[in-house]
């Protein structure tokens, strides 16, 4: 078996070849594409949160909420599971620096920043960025013109994002709410928080991630696209060879039937040879993949060689092998040795028809005496197909009494007997077929 | 009189061709054992089908073929499978060697089914290619043999797991007369020597000619000569 598998790869090399090196491309560009998408998550994870802490959670509203501080009626059990912190009012303003996002503090406020009327507290990538530190100024546009503001803090990014902040007493309307968990779980407070905000963005230290990712989703959705349209690529390149394989040693695999091969053991010898190209390819990608990311991380990229993206990428081509076998292989254990060598139609569906499919009044009492009908399918009175048993013949459950092919023979529609008996209806118009339990009339001829 | 190692009991077999004809029509016939038998008739009568049926390569629609008292209908797909890698040699009129193996080891394929030892299994490949008179064309693949050597080597593939019986489906059909000299004496002399079983499906009575028994088939039904 393994000596034919053998022989069949290498006797169309060129084909198995050209395979492999798709499927090791294929692996190899997910590999690299899937890291460089990780990538984009983990940098835009760090820009958007820069590491909320873990017991904060941040409400982002839109307008028509605006100014809804107020939480809601605590309805579970126990303690509020929030406090609230802090709130903001979140702008663009014009500096010297150019437009940046800032984030006007109440004076009331309870975060505790100590900000001065003439102060700002800056980012530390606006701080690195020009070189800026703490007693350095920085002009802003304000309604009476430019005005210059003492930097007083640096701060990480953590609570306001890389925004300026700024202290206003006249901050009544607030955009951004910040709260600490206080008890409970953090789902419980959630959920409240999600109660009071019906329409907001409520970020906490856990969800950034998944944020960051659904966003970098979005942003490359015609990439993913492209990986799924590359996939179907390969999933139909694979199919095609598979099935032109199977057609081309379909005389082969019925010699090979008739001398005894069972029908597993015909799909292990297609499996076999099908699944060594996937095989070496995947290793192969594999492999490419890894190089080529050691050559970008050499070139500059700031690139993470993850085992998960590798597993991705070989999974992700990987329905296409099962596909590519499994068509061919189903085909194999439709078809009976005959189909093979003499090229008769494998038919796709074979159906088994041994009941009536919906109720006949007229037949009821005949059912109630424990006979059993099969119909056939009758076109204007005429059955299209084989009819092997006729009216008093002796039956055996599951005995074949007519046969019918559409499609050219692709699907083909067995009528089998409903029970041991004898035929004791046939009605030829309706295409009726009545058996009546006589098991005892069986015994001789079937001895 | 020989007992049969093959029976058949009221087999019919119909192909759609805009009508149903029956190729095999309510045949019952038995094989003797250790016995040359004839299938003979003329083109379209239903010989290759029947064969088929006796093979277990296909199912009849109704009816049943008897091995060795062992009754085709009651197995399954796998156990007609086993059947046929155990109890059955196959010859066909175009041999159906597989392209890709050598002689030796089309000829050692049956016996990878049945669980040979690759050395016991060579060993005997190489005895039974020597007896068909290929001994020294062991590692030809059969685009290198002749029609002839081809059969041969057909011939020794069916007789690798020493079968109950052996079903040959115009095996001379193909070959020039010296060649079909060459294969019926290989069936005559497996026969006298190992009291091997064949049933030749023929339409050449000359063929027919080396049989212990005869039937033959015309319109689907089959009658036996003695």
């Amino acid at each position: 078996m393994m000596q034919l598998t053998w022989r069949f790869f290498k006797k169309s090399w060129r084909v198995q070849l050209a395979i492999t090196g798709l499927f090791a491309v294929s692996v190899t560009l997910l590999i690299v594409y899937g890291t460089y998408l990780e990538r984009e998550g983990r940098l835009l994870h760090l820009k958007m949160l820069g590491g909320l802490p873990h017991d904060l959670i941040r409400v982002q509203v839109r307008a028509e909420q605006e100014g809804a501080t107020s939480l809601r009626r605590y309805q579970g059990a126990g303690e509020v599971p929030v406090v609230h912190v802090g709130s903001w009012r979140v702008e663009v303003v014009q500096t010297n620096y150019g437009n940046l996002p800032t984030a006007v503090i109440a004076e009331d406020t309870g975060l505790d920043l100590h900000l001065e009327p003439g102060e700002v507290s800056i980012p530390q990538v606006m701080s690195t960025e020009h070189s800026l530190s703490v007693g350095d100024q920085i002009r802003i546009k304000t309604t009476n013109g430019f005005e210059s503001l003492l930097v007083a803090q640096i701060h990480d990014g953590a609570v306001f994002g890389n925004r300026l902040v700024l202290s206003d007493s006249s901050n009544s309307m607030s955009s951004v709410f910040l709260y600490r968990r206080q008890a409970g779980s953090l789902s419980d407070a959630l959920a409240y928080l999600r109660r009071t905000y019906s329409v907001a963005e409520i970020d906490h230290a856990g969800s950034a991630q998944s944020s960051a990712q659904k966003i970098v989703s979005a942003v490359y959705s015609p990439g993913q696209r492209a990986r799924f349209e590359a996939i179907g690529f390969v999933t139909i390149a694979f199919l095609t060879v598979t099935l032109f394989g199977f057609l081309e040693k379909r005389k082969v695999l019925a010699v090979v039937k008739a001398l005894g091969l069972r029908t597993r053991e015909l799909v292990a010898l297609i499996a076999g040879e099908a699944v060594l190209p996937p095989l070496f390819g995947s290793i192969l990608g594999c492999a490419m993949g890894y190089g080529a990311l050691q050559w970008l991380i050499a070139s500059g990229q700031e690139f993470t060689i993850a085992t998960g993206v590798f597993a991705v990428a070989v999974a992700s081509i990987w329905p296409a092998v099962v596909i590519g076998i499994a068509i061919p292989s189903r085909f194999t254990q439709v078809a009976t040795v005959n189909q093979l060598l003499f090229e008769r139609p494998i038919p796709l569906h074979t159906a088994i028809v041994k009941e009536l499919p919906r109720r006949y009044a007229g037949l009821d009492v005949q059912i109630a005496q424990g006979a059993r009908f099969v119909k056939l399918a009758m076109d204007q009175g005429q059955f299209d197909g084989f009819v092997f048993r006729g009216l008093n013949d002796y039956v055996k459950q599951g005995e074949v009494l007519a046969v019918e092919e559409r499609w050219w023979g692709m699907q083909v529609i067995e009528y089998h007997a409903p029970q041991t008996g004898q035929i004791t209806v046939f009605e030829q118009e309706m295409g009726l077929f009545g058996v009546a339990p006589e098991p005892r009339a069986l015994e001789p001829k079937y001895r | 009189m020989t007992e049969a190692i093959m029976r058949t009991e009221r087999l019919n077999k119909a192909f759609s061709l805009g009508e149903t004809i029956y190729a095999v029509s309510d045949v019952s016939l038995s094989i003797p054992g250790g016995r040359i038998t004839a299938i003979v008739g003329p083109s379209g009568c239903g010989k290759s089908t029947l064969l088929s049926l006796l093979g277990g390569l296909d199912r009849p629609m109704s009816g049943d073929v008897f091995l060795e008292n062992q009754s085709y209908r009651s197995l399954s797909e796998d156990g007609l499978a086993l059947l046929r890698r155990r109890k059955l040699g196959y010859v066909f009129q175009f041999f159906n060697l597989i392209p890709h193996l050598t002689a030796l080891e089309n000829v050692m394929l049956p016996m990878s089914f049945i669980g040979v030892k690759r050395s016991d299994a060579k060993a005997r490949a190489t005895d039974l290619l020597e007896r068909v008179g290929l001994g020294k064309r062991l590692s030809h693949v059969p685009l290198q043999l002749s029609g002839g050597e081809q059969q041969r080597v057909a011939i020794a593939r069916a007789l690798a797991n020493s079968p109950a019986l052996i079903l040959a489906d115009e095996p001379t059909g193909n070959l020039d007369s010296k060649s079909r000299n060459d294969v019926l004496n290989l069936f005559e002399k497996f026969n006298q020597e190992n009291g091997q079983t064949f049933v030749l499906i023929t339409h050449d009575d000359s063929v027919a000619a080396i049989a212990h028994k005869t039937i033959r088939m015309s319109d689907g039904q089959a009658v036996e000569d003695q």
